[in-house]
């Protein structure tokens, strides 16, 4: 049941057809893991929360960085060499203090990474190297809970939504990784992907619109073009094969 | 004699190696079949590196570069078609 307040505060999305009252109980029911508050987590866990996500968890064990602060827009100059979770839980919460923001400063293993992420109906990528997204997507592929990716490097970046057993899993479509010193970034790539990846969270709470399933939407920022692939499931996957084929 | 034009998407990580330009143009005479790797070799030899990152140590290429004809997977050895737009992806995790 929504208060007053929140009819108020949400109004505006509220008047969508495709949101309403009954899809801003969904938001306020839900419970995201936003993985790496970095520059998409940083984008991300902002319109969630602003959007009345009622549970969100985000997940870091950085600290903030001065060469962080041209993407990672949840930070200011004060917080450098403070806990990214514990600066962005502060932040988010005075954005919106409806929402309950659990922080959990843990590197993501192998070994904890679907006790990270129990209990969450959705989960965001917000890593920044695919190794550690493929550890994510391993457990959202246990879990079964669907996974919201992003990447960027430079200008560019890709997003992709990932239901497991129905639509490609990151193993699906990715194989090893291009090796890189230090990924270039321009703070508005992370910016653009990451509300990109909000995006498809509200959407699939809510249950509005065609998620980005079974195909990998590319953006190129210095063409600014906006292109999709299509992709499909692996039927020798080594993480999603066993989960059957697909049904959509 | 036929003309054959294949499109490439050169992603922002390779412009540095193509003279910023995001969309080449690859062409061919002659009726011959084309594959993608006969197109990225000549992409490659136009720009080394474009090569360099798109082959390994063994020439092959690299298992993090991904292939997409007019939008789908493809491989290396698939055939291509006067026309067909070519997108290259690398496979990297910023975020």
């Amino acid at each position: 049941m929504l208060s007053g307040h929140e009819r108020e505060r949400y109004g505006r999305q509220m008047l969508l057809a495709e949101v309403g009252e009954a899809g801003q109980e969904r938001l306020k029911r839900a419970r995201v893991a936003v993985a790496g508050v970095g520059g998409l987590g940083s984008a991300v866990s902002l319109y969630l929360t602003v959007a009345g996500v009622g549970s969100i968890r985000i997940i870091d064990h950085d600290e903030v960085s001065l060469s962080d602060l041209n993407r990672q827009v949840l930070y200011a100059d004060k917080d450098v060499g403070h806990r990214k979770v514990a600066v962005a839980k502060r932040h988010l919460e005075s954005l919106n203090p409806e929402v309950k923001i659990k922080a959990i400063d843990e590197i993501i293993t192998e070994g904890n990474v679907l006790k990270l992420l129990d209990g969450c109906d959705l989960i965001v990528d917000g890593m920044d190297n695919l190794p550690t997204r493929y550890m994510l997507n391993h457990a959202t592929v246990q879990l079964g809970a669907p996974l919201f990716h992003g990447a960027v490097y430079g200008f560019e970046g890709r997003a992709m939504t990932v239901i497991p057993g129905k639509t490609p899993c990151l193993r699906c479509i990715y194989r090893d990784t291009m090796p890189v010193d230090t990924t270039p970034v321009v703070g508005t790539t992370p910016a653009v992907i990451g509300c990109i990846q909000a995006t498809e969270a509200v959407k699939y709470v809510v249950g509005a619109g065609d998620l980005l399933l079974n195909r990998l939407l590319i953006y190129d920022g210095l063409g600014l073009s906006f292109r999709e692939v299509a992709v499909e499931r692996d039927p020798d996957c080594e993480e999603c094969r066993h989960l059957g084929q697909k049904v959509s | 004699m036929n003309v054959m034009e294949v499109t490439v998407m050169i992603p922002s990580i390779l412009r540095q190696y193509t003279g910023g330009e995001g969309v080449v143009k690859v062409a061919r005479k002659g009726d011959i079949i084309y594959s993608v790797s006969d197109c990225l070799n000549e992409l490659a030899e136009r720009f080394p590196g474009v090569g360099q990152k798109l082959y390994d140590a063994q020439g092959k290429i690299a298992g993090y570069v991904h292939l997409f004809v007019n939008g789908k997977k493809v491989f290396a050895g698939d055939a291509l078609q006067d026309g067909d737009e070519l997108i290259m992806m690398l496979a990297v995790g910023g975020g």
